[in-house]
Formats: structure tokens, sequence, C-alpha cells
């Protein structure tokens, strides 16, 4: 009788235990991986008219028969920007195609019509679906301006050009602005100096003497576009960022700290670039103490620099902006 | 005194030889020897000759009769270093051990341990059919650099066991302990996480054996700069009762139990199942042993203390591990073999991984992770028989199983292995004096899946044969062959996992290819304890779908000392 219910007991915990199939599988379905490709619903954009000044995003939908690595790619008509967004999924939606106005490849987009074109990177297929968006107003950007040139000289710069021979420094208007409308240009050659020219962005500017920043350097950005011109590709550009650190309104180079950023431009057409303000290093070997402070800062300088035994040298800056928190997303 | 509980400590362990001949002192260990001449093909530099000469060392010292430390040295003289050059100086095992109060068993430092196959267990998962002859050898080898005996796993800890006997009810009650760290905190992102568990094992009488295990993986919160704690709890019921009859014993035995793993910060991906393995046997005064066994293993069942595997085949080879792509003369990794896992002791893992280590399907793919693997439901029969003349073993094994849950389809994989290890031992037939061993084995896996679409299909075959033999030519002086072959045909879909062993991705795992290994040497035994032999390895690697084909060859001088 004993082993009767010892091994009825060990009967009970097998039976009881043995389990059908699960009626859920793990992982991703093997058709979404493996399957025919189709497009289930077209590419549409949530909204045909976007407002992103105001805070308004757009996002593109579709269906697909399977997960593929897609590519939407968003062109400005007038302006030529460029966003691109890229994932992997068998679907579009909010969650991985938000479009927020920023810009992948400059210039930034501006009040215009906008191609949307989806693509996918896969051999089965080539199909391209298209749709449209109107911006109707650009992103605005959350920073500290210094410039974008959009309202023309301003008295309180100061520039100093070399002498040397077809120098064009100066604001331009030929609708190549990464930003806008308007950029600063630099050019020319100088067969006896680095320096080219350069200019001044005082705080007095902004009727002050220093620049309305936060003192934490560690959470600032500088961002600014800088242009490469292919033909030339002997261009360096020194940002230099100078302290008034007694504030008496004036930077001392001996006893005030001045910091410099300096760029190769070894690429071709506008780049935006970002540096983290505390990462900037020392100009003038620390002499205001090394610390960044940049509430107190007095000046930004932009310096353009080229080999003397090199020749013509091109290049031009735009929309010099602080940001706090992460680099511009332009 | 018939209700008082009788406390005795249990018969230690076969390794546990305290103090033998009274002796204080000994000097335990090994010395080995290996000198190696490879050429493989297609490398950029095809020859390479090295080698290495160690010793180990150990000490034991038995400072009273229930104490017994233990610390053991190697040193390591690669091939060609001299004077210090290319010496190694390493502490290969330390302990401390003994028996408190004449009831407790302990052990701090290195132990090797295991529980039960389902909570902490060494599974051989990939070495599916012990060898002898020259393949033997390698086995010597590597077993004894990784430690693996007895399907333990060395840990760096402590272990605390001890029995109770009772005058009535229960005979008696071993209860068995141990903790050890897995990894250290980097006192930042990375805590402290520590093994540990135990088990209760109740004999109720001589036919009634039933165990309360437990192992656990957990983060000792407070040493690093997180709170996020990572556990991996499994407990389980082991049983066993049998019944003897005129030398012939049946029973039923198994296992039992639940699994979780999960992570503090993220509750809602913790993971819970069940894992059960039941199976009837029988053995014969004959020598024959009979089994049938069933088991469902969920789908999230996850035990590392038993699916660690022995082999990642996500690394890179130590020896040779880049060569030529003959056809554009480009450089590339060269995948671990079977053969590698035969040749190169440092594949191995030394100890419990946390997470799902990758597998070779080519290899091993109906039970991946040993009896512990998880997603698997099915039955199996197996057939053991020791001729009581020595003449012939045998060990036969059916798996029948398949997938308790799907990979991207509810359609389910099938599993069938059959394993056949056929050991004679020649000599007995006409009596002879000299050995003359022979070792044929066989190892079958079929993977498939029908389904709606073609993708779905899956129709994958492995076939592993290994022929080995060894003959005593003279005394003490042996002829030894072996010949290994893996085939593999077909298709999987093979699961990507992300770093949280969720799968991703699928891909298409296709091969018609093979590996061959012919082995061929001389051993001459000095004593049971000492061997020299000379090993020719010639292999080929065929399995052009998955990396360049090559052939490799090798001469292997190879000294063994244990004392």
């Amino acid at each position: 009788m004993k082993k009767l219910i010892y091994i009825t007991l060990c009967l009970i915990v097998i039976i009881s235990s043995c389990s059908k199939p699960d009626e859920f599988y793990d992982g991703p379905n093997l058709y979404d991986v493996y399957g025919d490709f189709e497009v289930y619903t077209s590419l549409e954009g949530s909204q045909i008219n976007v407002d992103f000044e105001s805070g308004e995003t757009v996002y593109f939908t579709c269906e697909l028969s399977k997960v593929v690595n897609w590519q939407l790619k968003i062109t400005g008509s007038n302006s030529g920007a460029e966003k691109i967004i890229t994932g992997t999924s068998k679907t579009l939606d909010e969650e991985v195609a938000l479009w927020d106005g920023s810009t992948t490849n400059l210039p930034i987009f501006r009040v215009e019509n906008c191609n949307v074109e989806l693509s996918f990177l896969t051999e089965e297929t080539d199909t391209i679906l298209t749709t449209s968006v109107f911006v109707t107003t650009p992103k605005l950007n959350d920073g500290f301006v210094i410039t974008d040139f959009e309202e023309g000289w301003n008295p309180n710069w100061s520039t100093f050009v070399q002498s040397g021979t077809s120098m064009d420094f100066g604001i331009k208007l030929d609708g190549t602005a990464p930003q806008l409308a308007r950029y600063y240009n630099m050019a020319g050659v100088v067969d006896w100096d680095w320096l080219t020219g350069m200019i001044d962005f005082n705080a007095t500017a902004f009727g002050e003497t220093t620049m309305p920043l936060s003192n934490n350097g560690d959470n600032l950005y500088f961002n600014a576009f800088v242009y490469g011109d292919p033909m030339y590709p002997n261009s360096r550009i020194l940002f230099r960022f100078d302290e008034d650190e007694n504030v008496d309104g004036t930077f001392d180079i001996t006893s005030e700290d001045s910091f410099g950023y300096e760029l190769i431009i070894d690429w071709s057409g506008w780049k935006h670039v970002s540096v983290k303000y505390s990462d900037i290093l020392s100009a003038n070997d620390f002499s205001g103490g090394g610390l960044h402070n940049p509430d107190k800062l007095n000046r930004v300088s932009v310096l353009h620099l080229a080999d003397p035994n090199s020749g013509y040298a091109h290049s031009a800056i735009d929309y010099l902006i602080f940001t706090e928190n992460e680099p511009l997303r332009p | 005194m018939r209700y008082f509980l009788i406390i005795l400590f249990l018969v230690c362990s076969s390794g546990f030889a305290f103090s033998q001949n009274g002796k204080k002192v000994q000097f335990v260990g090994g010395a080995r020897s290996l000198n190696t001449l490879a050429e493989l093909d297609s490398a950029s530099i095809p020859k390479r000759s090295g080698g290495y000469a160690l010793l180990d060392l150990g000490i034991k010292i038995n400072p009273n009769s229930n104490t017994e430390v233990m610390g053991m040295f190697r040193i390591n003289n690669e091939y060609g270093g001299f004077w210090g050059g290319g010496v190694n100086f390493d502490v290969r095992q330390l302990y401390v051990r003994g028996v408190a109060n004449d009831i407790f068993r302990y052990q701090i430092g290195n132990i090797d341990y295991k529980l039960t196959p389902y909570t902490f267990y060494n599974h051989n998962q990939d070495i599916l059919t012990s060898s002898i002859g020259t393949l033997g050898i390698r086995e010597d080898v590597f077993n004894y650099e990784t430690f693996y005996s007895d399907n333990t796993w060395r840990q760096q800890g402590a272990s605390l066991n001890f029995g109770l006997e009772f005058p009535k009810g229960i005979k008696d009650i071993e209860v068995n302990s141990f903790i050890s760290r897995i990894n250290s905190s980097d006192f930042n992102f990375v805590l402290d996480r520590f093994f540990g568990g135990g088990n209760v094992v109740i004999n109720k009488d001589d036919n009634l054996e039933i165990g309360l295990n437990h192992v656990s993986i957990f983060d000792l919160t407070g040493t690093a700069k997180t709170d996020n704690i990572y556990t991996n709890n499994v407990s389980s019921v082991t049983f066993d009762y049998h019944l003897v009859k005129n030398k012939f014993v049946y029973g039923i035995d198994g296992e039992y139990g639940v699994s979780t793993i999960s992570q503090s910060e993220s509750p809602e991906d913790s993971l819970t199942d069940y894992f059960l393995h039941a199976r009837g046997y029988m053995n014969f005064n004959s020598g024959l042993k009979l089994c049938l066994g069933i088991l469902d293993n969920g789908a999230d069942y996850r035990s590392f203390g038993a699916q660690s595997r022995r082999v990642s085949f996500n690394q890179e080879n130590n020896f040779f591990n880049r060569y030529v792509d003959l056809t554009d003369s480009t450089e590339v990794l060269r995948p671990v073999s079977l053969f590698d896992t035969y040749n190169d002791p440092e594949l191995y893992n030394q100890g419990i991984s946390v997470g799902l280590m990758e597998n070779n399907p080519m290899i091993s793919s109906v039970l991946p992770y040993g009896i512990a693997s998880f997603n698997r439901q099915g039955g199996y029969f197996g057939i053991h028989y020791d001729d009581p003349k020595k003449l012939i073993d045998f060990n036969g094994r059916v798996y029948m199983l398949s997938e308790s849950r799907g990979q991207g389809t509810l359609a389910l994989k099938s599993f069938l292995m059959t394993e056949i290890v056929t050991t004679i031992h020649a000599e007995k037939i006409w009596d002879g004096k000299k050995e003359f061993n022979i070792q044929m084995s066989h190892n079958r896996q079929q993977t498939s899946r029908e389904g709606e679409y073609d993708f779905e299909s899956v129709d994958f075959t492995t076939n592993q044969i290994n022929f080995g033999i060894e003959l005593e030519v003279i005394d003490d002086i042996y002829l030894m062959g072996n010949c290994l072959k893996l085939k593999a045909i077909g298709n999987d879909q093979m699961p990507i996992r992300n770093s949280d062993d969720e799968i991703i991705n699928y891909e298409n795992f296709s091969v018609d290819g093979e590996e061959s290994l012919i082995s061929s040497g001389l051993k001459i035994s000095f004593s049971k304890q000492s061997y020299l032999a000379i090993i020719h390895d010639r292999f080929k690697y065929r399995f052009s779908q998955i990396s360049h084909e090559y052939d490799f060859n090798q001469l292997s001088v190879v000294y063994v000392l244990k004392f």
C-alpha cells in the first residue's frame, strides 16, 4: 500500500506538470523577418501643415508586411535642407518616424514645402513611397544667439582683415546661407601670416559687459555652422572666448582667461560644430586660473587662419549660438 | 535515547583522505610537458612550434586529524623560455577543509561543488562521447586543467555539509550548503554577485530519498552605485524511490522545480518557469540497465548554475586564431571547431556564467545546456550494459523532444538525438595479457520544423562519429588511433539574442560539410600515473558556408605525471 502511495504521488506530480505547448512564441515573427515584402498602407504624414515654432511635430505612418531597414528622407523644396530618419521595423508610427523640424544636413528648413521619401534598404524592393508636408514656421531653437547675421553689421562688433590679395570678408546674401538668408564670408590670400582676418563679437553688442550665459560650463555648448570650401581645404578657424573675470568691462589677457577652440576645415559645405564650453582649452596659459566662467564671457572672436604658403583660403560662418544641456539640434 | 537526535558526520568523499598513513605533510600534484609542431595550410605563417613544461606542486598539511590545508603552485615554463623568460608562477589551488566538532564538514577556498542537474551542475554538452586513444589523452589534459570532475564546478567560496541520523521514522538527513562569489564590484555599476544555495536530502529508508534544493545567484546591495539587484532563484524537489528484489533494482527518480530570474528595476521583465524530469529505471543482475524518462523544461526556465556551458562558441581561438582566405588573401577569424575543444583547454569556461552562452548547433543542438536545456519537452530511453566479464561496455540513449514554445512561430521544432557508445576490451576474447581496446561511438542529432511557409521549415542533421583504438604492442607500450568525424547538413533559424537574452532576430544557419580528424600515436606508460605519448593529428575543416576550408597537421609530444 505504501509503495502504491509513493508511485501515485510521483505520477500525480508528473502528470500535473506536463503541459501543452505555449500558445505564443518567443522573438519576432519569422514572417516579419523572412516573408515577402509588401506595402500594406502607403506613406502618410500626420498633418499637412506643421508649425514647428509653436512646438508642433509631424509623424509619418506606413505599414509593411515585414521588418525591414528603412530610410525616411525629408527635403526642403526651396532650401534643400535634409532630415533623415532611419529605422528597422514593419510599421512607421509616432514612435519611430517623428519629425520635430530638426535638420540632418544643413541648411536649416525654412517656410517651405517639403518632399518626403520613404525608401527601403533591402534588395527585395526598390519601392520609394512619397508624400509631402508644408512647414508653416521652422523650428525655433532654444539658446543664446550671438549672431545669425540677419540683422546686418553690428557697430559694437570689431573686425580686422589683413591687406592681402582677393580679400573677401563680410556678410553675404547669396542664397547659400545655412540658416535664413545671411552668413559671414572669410576669404583671401595672406602670404606672410597665418591670420587672414578676424571678427570680434563683443558683449557690448547686447548692451552688457558680459554675455547673459549660465555660470556652468559643463552644461553649456557653443555651436556654429562652418563652411568648408572643397576647392580650398586649407582654412582653419579659431573661436576664442575671452572672459572679463573682474567684471571691469574689459578683457585683460595677462590676468584673465582666454579659451580657444580651433578647427581644421577639412569638410565640404556647411557643417554644424559644437563643443562643451568646459572642454575648450586655455589659450593664454591659464592666466586667469583656467576656470571656465561663461557668465563672464566678454567677447567671442572668430579668427580665420591659413598656412601662408597655401594660397587662397576660404571659409564662412553662420548661426553662432550657445545652448544649455545639450548641443544644438538644428 | 530512542528519540534523541543522533548526529553523525557523514562519510567523507573519495577525495577527502585525511592524513594518509598519518603523515602531517604530503606533496601532491603533477607535471606535464607538451610540445607541438603544427601547420595550418592557409595561415599567413603556416607553421608554428611551441609548448611548455609545467609543474603543479601541492602541499597538503594536516595540522591535526580533522583539518587539511592544501596549497598548490604552478610553475609553467614556455618552450624556449630560460632563466625566468616565459616562466609563470601561479597559485592553482588553495583551500582549507576539515571536520568541526566531529559534525560539520567544511571547506574554504577552492571548492568543487554540485547539487542537482537542474540547480547546480556541470553538464558535458559538447564532448558527447568520452574517448579512448589519442583523444582520451586530450580529454585527460583538459579535464585536469579545468577541474571538471564528476560534473562539479570549481568555485571560490565555502561549503558546509553535515548529516543527521535518526533512530526511527527517517533514516538520515544530509544537509549541504555552499556560497561563492562569481564576480566582484567595480564600485560603480557592477555589484558584487554571489552564488549560493544548498539542499536537504532526506533518506526515509533504504528505498526512498527526497531532496529539497535551492540555489540563488544574487547581487549584494550596497556594493556599487546601483540598486538594480539581479537574482536567479531555482528551487526543486528531487526524489528517488526504488525497490530491490534479488539484486534486481527498479525505481523512479527525478526532479521538479521552478526558476525565477529578475532585476529589481525592471520587475516586468522577470521570467518564471518550471521544469520536470522523471524517469523509471531497472538495473538487472546481468549488468543491463534500462531507463525511460520524460522531461518538460519550460521555455523561461533559467538556472545558470546548471546552464553554464563548458565552452562558449562566441570566442576566438588561442591557437591559429586567424587564417587567410586564399581567394582574396584577407585574414579571417578561425571558428572554434570540434577539434579545438579537444586541443585547447583554454577554451573552457572555469565558472558559472550568468546569461545564456552561445552554443554551436553543429555540435549540440538537441540539448545545448545538457538535461537542463530550457524549452524542451518529451521523452527518452536509455540502455546501459556493463559486461560482468569486462568484455564490452555499451551505452545508448534516444531522446525524442520538442520545443514547448516556438521561436518566431507557433510551429515547434522537433528534436531527435541518438547516441551509442560501445567499448570492447578485445583481449578478453582470447584471454590476452595485453590490452586491446576498441571504442565506437555515434551521436546523431536531428532538428526539424514544418510550417506554413518555407522559411519556417527547419531540417538540420548532425552526425558525430568517433572510432578509437588502443593496442598494447609491448608491455606498457600502446599504439593508439582515433578517427573523429562531424558532419552537418541542413538549415536552422538560429535566434539572435540581446544582452537580456531576448530574441531580437534570427540568423539563417545553413551548412553542408564536415570536420574530420585522423589521429595516431604511441603511448609509453611508465605507471598508472605517468606516460609519454607522441601524437600526430590530421584535421580537415570543410564547412565552407561558415568559414574557409583548411587543413591542419600537428605533431605533439606529451608527458604526463601525477603524484
